[in-house]
């Protein structure tokens, strides 16, 4: 079993949309996917067919609820999901800090079913984005190829080698992905200057902007079945194998 | 036989009143426009626009790192003072 932490402090960078699509496309491949909705806006939830829960990650963590009582099937074949719920959100004594370890104790304590767990973030630097890299394995950044979205890239990045100096040695930078490129030039300097700043971090598929992506949450469906012959389907299935073969896995996804 | 139309023979002018006045001040003498060298002043003054570039994309805020050591930190530190 392995963790992708989907990651990026910018809002609007494609964290949800890569989320619902990447597992999707995994899960076409066969893998068990787990999506876990750490984003109290509950986007992903939202957009799987899931439903606000008030026994979620931080209630899991503290024993006596079972994994079936915590986990929701999607309207995505073969991925789950922990969907986001107000437990996210401490209220009263409790402190955001102690979420976030709850969130942690809470991820350590899933059983080994699923073959990825993708972890949907929200666009903050705080515990909800943090807790999850000391548990997961790899991150992924999506980007949005926009000249503001930029700096965002250097904070996730700095967040993950304090991560490893610090918690979690294992952790490590899967990939960024630019998203949301069109046919400009604009689009094309962003992304050359992703790759001249980190190199072969950046994944060599985009995926494109198209408005098939914008509809697909409204009938809650993933790309790759709203849309299973867009480009952006194929953008992210492409995307979803080169991170199995970064990950080292055989699988391909077409 | 039809009767002049009140309104169509108030002159517009006088209808305006002082608005109409105030037009025709400013049209006969607009403010003068602003010089070149003071444009560039302007600009001069002015952050740099220097566009974003490789080192924005390597440098994280201070904010950033302070947020993550914080909260790293207070993990481990839990985590050192468990029995």
């Amino acid at each position: 079993m392995r963790t992708i932490t989907l990651s990026n402090n910018k809002g609007g960078s494609a964290k949800t949309t890569t989320t619902v699509s990447l597992a999707a496309a995994f899960a076409e491949s066969g893998l068990r996917v787990l999506v876990i909705d750490l984003d109290p806006q509950g986007s992903s939830t939202s957009w799987l067919g899931g439903h606000e829960s008030s026994v979620g990650l931080v209630e899991f963590s503290g024993g006596g609820i079972r994994v079936a009582e915590l986990v929701q099937s999607t309207t995505a074949r073969g991925v789950d999901l922990i969907p986001a719920g107000p437990s996210l959100v401490p209220s009263g004594e409790g402190s955001p800090n102690d979420t976030g370890v709850a969130i942690v104790r809470g991820l350590a304590r899933l059983p080994d079913y699923w073959d990825l767990i993708l972890v949907d973030t929200p666009p903050t630097v705080g515990y909800l984005s943090l807790a999850p890299l000391v548990a997961t394995d790899h991150v992924v950044i999506p980007v949005e190829a926009h000249a503001l979205a930029l700096p965002g890239t250097a904070s996730v990045v700095a967040s993950i080698q304090r991560a490893r100096e610090q918690v979690n040695t294992r952790v490590e930078l899967l990939g960024i992905v630019a998203c949301r490129v069109n046919a400009t030039v604009h689009a094309r300097e962003v992304i050359d200057q992703l790759r001249a700043a980190f190199g072969s971090a950046v994944l060599e598929q985009t995926v494109r902007e198209t408005i098939r992506l914008a509809e697909a949450p409204a009938l809650r469906m993933p790309i790759t079945r709203y849309a299973p012959w867009s480009g952006a389907a194929q953008d992210y299935r492409a995307v979803a194998s080169e991170l199995l073969t970064r990950m080292g896995g055989t699988a391909t996804i077409s | 036989m039809a009767s002049a139309d009140p309104v169509e023979s108030t002159p517009l002018e006088a209808s305006l009143g002082p608005t109409a006045n105030a037009v025709a001040q400013a049209v006969a003498s607009p403010p003068a426009a602003p010089s070149t060298a003071a444009l560039v002043g302007d600009a001069a003054g002015a952050r740099s626009p220097a566009p974003l570039g490789a080192t924005d994309l390597i440098q994280a805020p201070a904010s950033v790192k302070a947020a993550t050591d914080d909260f790293f930190g207070g993990l481990v530190r839990r985590v050192e003072r468990r029995p």
